[in-house]
């Protein structure tokens, strides 16, 4: 491990992909503060830049902007009492109070350090599991990876969804798009209407950007003109808080992280989700419940660890499995297929020098996050007012040619475009929209591994569910719907409760 | 503020939409030829789609029954009217009845003018369009139609226009839409320069 290690860091040694991780920890920070963008934006920005890059040096981009995006949000839901980003919801609830206070500084530092350290939990996840899931679904059955694809939806839709139905239903939608095109098994087109571009399917990059893009830029264009009053009082000393603030707050660090990471692995939630849980879990464990929301480091603390922790946990599906989490890490894997890397448990092995080198990426990341974010909290602030309605526009036509250049034709601009009006119908809609991603994803790897199965069971349906593998994962599934409600319950309770909070307040 | 409350049909329509969706996906799986022998355990190309498609036609009929009984029984919560009276503080009432009118259209415009976007590039070249989709979806974001705000936006268009032009069609060489002679005199201006 030493050594794929050691091959990491050779991938990585150059000026290149060093700056580009610097680079992309400041466009990631940049768009995690201001809010109505964030780390989503931030990627599709620089998709047409990531195809040229070399591989290594696109990759080091984007782990930056991940890292940046997530911690970023902190400088805007503590000195603004706005989220930057969903992953900083909770962050703001004690955050804004303490800055309030007059504790701004100290409110920055504690999210900049704990940040660094929920990612150093992550990574710890990632780089430790990563591995072992791989090597046990190398050794998986046909069947299997069709068990492995049923799981992970059931549980995006039970996870993502109000309405367990109207997750079901789009899922069905992401999969019936994914079909479309010549099938795996025996090559035949179907569902093209006859249209040639469409014989080899539709191309996963031009619809995420469609259906995630198009909707958020024109959500974020109808709030360009909210009013904000910025917390301009603050210093930062140090990182604000004692040897002995560091010491009471370790549990509550550690449990944070872990349900970060753990949250990160599930598909279909995120730091949005991380971050509240954590803060929920945090406050029913903690000694001085009261305190919370009232501006207490104590939830500062579970909501930053928790959300940057989270990263390395997406990752670890990604790498493992080639299943992403979250819309992030779906455009990622769009970006590996761009480079020539054929997502799954083979690119543990077959990419090890790759992969490490990411990991080490994520590690440069993190460190410059904390650099930039402690050194550039003025320059970070300022760009808090970004003119927008100007920002929008450029993104959205880098965003177009980020699509065309995927296989250079205008037609996946088409793409987006109809993606798009299908992303802004569904929100209006109060659809969940990661169903239908992970459904446009696993789509074929299901259909596929279903349909070999069957051929060589010669159509018995029992074989299909008879073997260990399989048996586990038809087992988490159905855990999955009955367990996922009453994490939502908890994410649901402590936005209820910091609400109710909110409302005391402004009552006294 | 006026508690006017709307009935909230959205998941009716949601149903209907997924129901209509269902049957189009159903209807192009339909004549579809497999090059593959039928046999045991062989399923045709289109027996998936076409089990997809039936069971999210289900879907839909599933969501409307349960609008339907909810709204019955009266559980279904109205719709929540945006409330922005704080971010219209100091506002004249013009001004507020302008800015409704800018949220209104800005979606259906956005989409009109990347349509328009998308029709043009081929036409009439990468920067010609891009230059005029970034001028007027500027503007419309802007929501101020002054002299002074129209050259300001020109301005940052054509610049915009230049560096991505220059950034991603030459250098990168993407294989953006290179036509009008603006593109090719700059694709060539960057070449005897950069060589």
């Amino acid at each position: 491990m030493l050594q794929l290690f050691a091959q990491g860091f050779q991938q990585m040694a150059s000026w290149l992909n060093i700056a580009m991780v610097a680079f992309g920890v400041f466009l990631g920070v940049v768009f995690g503060c201001v809010p109505g963008l964030n780390g989503n934006t931030a990627l599709v920005l620089v998709l047409p830049l990531s195809y040229k890059l070399p591989r290594m040096a696109a990759f080091a981009l984007i782990m930056g902007i991940y890292i940046g995006s997530c911690s970023g949000g902190l400088i805007s839901a503590i000195l603004l009492n706005i989220p930057g980003a969903a992953s900083n919801v909770a962050t703001q609830f004690d955050g804004a109070p303490m800055a309030r206070k007059g504790e701004a500084g100290k409110a920055l530092g504690t999210g900049i350090f704990y940040s660094f350290l929920g990612s150093i939990i992550g990574f710890i996840a990632l780089f430790f599991l990563s591995g072992p899931v791989a090597s046990i679904a190398i050794n998986f059955g046909k069947a299997d990876y069709f068990w492995m694809a049923f799981f992970a939806l059931t549980m995006v839709i039970s996870l993502s969804s109000k309405n367990l139905w109207k997750g079901l239903a789009v899922a069905c939608l992401g999969l019936l798009c994914s079909f479309i095109g010549a099938s795996e098994v025996d090559g035949t087109t179907r569902m093209t209407l006859g249209i040639h571009a469409l014989d080899a399917g539709i191309n996963l990059i031009p619809a995420l950007i469609g259906i995630y893009a198009v909707g958020e830029l024109i959500n974020a264009s109808k709030s360009f003109d909210k009013k904000v009053k910025i917390e301009t009082n603050y210093k930062i000393k140090g990182f604000g808080f004692s040897w002995l603030e560091f010491k009471e707050q370790f549990v509550n660090m550690l449990t944070s992280g872990v349900v970060g990471a753990f949250i990160g692995i599930l598909p279909g939630i995120g730091g949005m989700t991380a971050n509240l849980v954590a803060y929920s879990v945090s406050k029913s464990t903690s000694k001085h419940p009261e305190k919370y929301g009232k501006g207490y480091m104590g939830g500062l603390v579970a909501s930053e660890t928790a959300n940057n922790a989270c990263v390395g946990g997406a990752m670890i599906p990604l790498f493992a499995l080639g299943i992403p989490g979250d819309t992030f890490t779906a455009v990622m894997l769009g970006v590996m297929m761009v480079h020539g890397l054929q997502p799954g448990p083979l690119v543990m092995t077959k990419n090890a020098d790759f992969i490490y080198g990411i990991f080490v990426a994520l590690m440069l990341a993190n460190i410059f996050c904390v650099i930039l974010q402690y050194f550039g909290i003025k320059l970070f602030v300022r760009m808090l007012a970004v003119p927008k309605h100007i920002l929008l526009p450029i993104i959205m036509v880098l965003s177009l040619v980020g699509a065309i250049a995927v296989n250079n034709r205008i037609f996946d601009a088409w793409i987006v475009l109809i993606f798009g009006i299908v992303g802004i119908v569904m929100n209006k809609l109060e659809f969940p929209i990661t169903p239908i991603i992970l459904g446009f994803i696993l789509g074929p790897l299901a259909e596929t591994n279903l349909r070999r199965a069957l051929m060589v069971s010669k159509g018995a349906f029992l074989p299909l569910i008879s073997n260990t593998p399989s048996i586990i994962l038809i087992s988490l599934s159905v855990l999955s719907l009955i367990l996922a409600p009453r994490l939502l319950k908890r994410e649901a309770k402590a936005q209820a409760e910091q609400e109710a909070l909110e409302t005391s307040n402004s009552a006294e | 503020m006026d508690n006017k409350q709307r009935k909230n049909y959205t998941d009716l329509i949601s149903g209907l939409v997924v129901m209509a969706l269902a049957a189009f996906f159903y209807w192009t799986t339909i004549g579809t030829k497999s090059f593959m022998k039928a046999g045991r355990g062989r399923l045709a190309p289109d027996a998936i789609p076409k089990a997809v498609a039936i069971a999210m036609f289900v879907l839909g009929i599933i969501i409307i029954v349960k609008w339907i009984i909810s709204s019955s029984r009266g559980k279904v919560p109205p719709l929540e009217i945006v409330d922005d009276s704080e971010d219209c503080v100091g506002m004249t009432e013009a001004q507020i009845r302008n800015r409704h009118l800018f949220q209104k259209i800005t979606m259906p415009l956005t989409l009109l003018l990347i349509l328009l976007y998308l029709i043009a590039m081929p036409r009439i070249g990468f920067t010609i369009s891009t230059f005029c989709f970034l001028t007027l979806q500027i503007t419309l974001l802007s929501a101020d139609l002054s002299a002074k705000s129209w050259l300001k936006n020109l301005l940052i268009a054509l610049i915009a226009t230049l560096v991505i032009y220059i950034i991603f069609g030459c250098a990168f060489g993407l294989a953006v839409p290179k036509v009008s002679p603006v593109d090719l005199g700059l694709g060539n201006l960057y070449r005897s320069v950069f060589g």
